[in-house]
């Protein structure tokens, strides 16, 4: 991987992330408040996870639908699904800065709340995914 | 795969732009009651009286607090357990003492209970007494609720008499 004969493909692994990204990230934060709303069930305006579930599972949905090939829905499916995490991740532990805890007791807090906020991620992936496959497979019948 | 034409396309990203505001709608509330449940502590009675009544033939202290909440979303205070201390202990027996109604105190403002901590006939004297010397303390927690979240609310507040 010399530089002057990988230059033309990094401009093309540029343009390929870069749509990747232009579609996962929507998508993903999409599916990472729902995943967020999942985590909280008794603090959301509405009871159930059933519409925390919808909101992942559309997440995953819109990928292929805004993406015109397989291999690139699954770049920017990988891109959505990251995204939804970091997304959960941030909005579950910003309360530590956003309410100014001193130092140490953020720490402790912070360790605690970084185990308590994969619970949701098993739910998150299966809706995720069950969304994501079940769009790539009719849409992939109905285009054969 | 399914949206090659330009319109289907700009129906797909109409979709999604409204599941977004949908999703952001619903997390914005959820992040400001998740403040509030974890800040509950900035949450204090900012004004309290009391003064000595009967009610319903029992003797009592009719209590009025003034809860204020700084958290960015509302809460709703259900009932207090609350006692009555002086500098030697405790004059009221510690009791689940209900609110008139579910008060809702909303973000960043402020509103007031009333409820009643019956005294028996043996410590009237003493709670006359310290709420004369400006000596009297109403403790213990008052529960709440955000949205379906229960939390509670401490209570430490030094007592002036109603009406001066």
């Amino acid at each position: 991987m010399s530089a002057p004969t990988t230059r033309p493909q990094w401009g093309g692994r540029v343009r390929a992330l870069s749509r990747a990204v232009s579609v996962g990230l929507p998508s993903g934060v999409l599916a990472g408040l729902g995943a967020f709303l999942l985590s909280q069930p008794s603090l959301t305006p509405v009871a159930g996870t059933t519409l925390p579930l919808v909101l992942v599972a559309l997440g995953g949905g819109f990928v292929p639908l805004l993406t015109d090939r397989l291999r690139r829905s699954v770049a920017a499916m990988l891109c959505a699904y990251a995204t939804g995490i970091a997304v959960h991740l941030g909005a579950y532990v910003a309360p530590l800065w956003v309410l100014s805890y001193p130092p140490s007791a953020r720490d402790l807090l912070l360790l605690r709340f970084l185990g308590e906020a994969p619970t949701v991620v098993f739910q998150y992936t299966l809706a995720f995914f069950a969304a994501y496959l079940l769009v790539v497979t009719i849409s992939g019948y109905l285009s054969a | 795969m399914s949206s090659e034409t330009p319109t289907g396309r700009q129906l797909v990203l109409g979709a999604l732009l409204v599941a977004l505001l949908v999703a952001g709608a619903l997390a914005a509330p959820t992040f400001a009651a998740r403040q509030t449940v974890l800040g509950v502590d900035r949450v204090a009675v900012a004004d309290a009286t009391t003064e000595v009544t009967r009610q319903n033939g029992t003797a009592g202290l009719a209590v009025e607090l003034t809860v204020a909440n700084p958290t960015p979303h509302a809460l709703t205070l259900v009932y207090g357990q609350l006692v009555a201390t002086d500098d030697r202990g405790r004059l009221t027996r510690l009791t689940t003492t209900p609110f008139d109604r579910a008060t809702p105190v909303p973000a960043g403002g402020e509103a007031s209970v009333e409820t009643f901590l019956p005294v028996g006939a043996g410590d009237l004297g003493a709670v006359r007494a310290a709420l004369d010397a400006g000596r009297l303390t109403i403790g213990g927690y008052m529960r709440a609720t955000v949205v379906r979240e229960p939390i509670d609310v401490e209570v430490s507040a030094p007592m002036e008499r109603a009406g001066g």
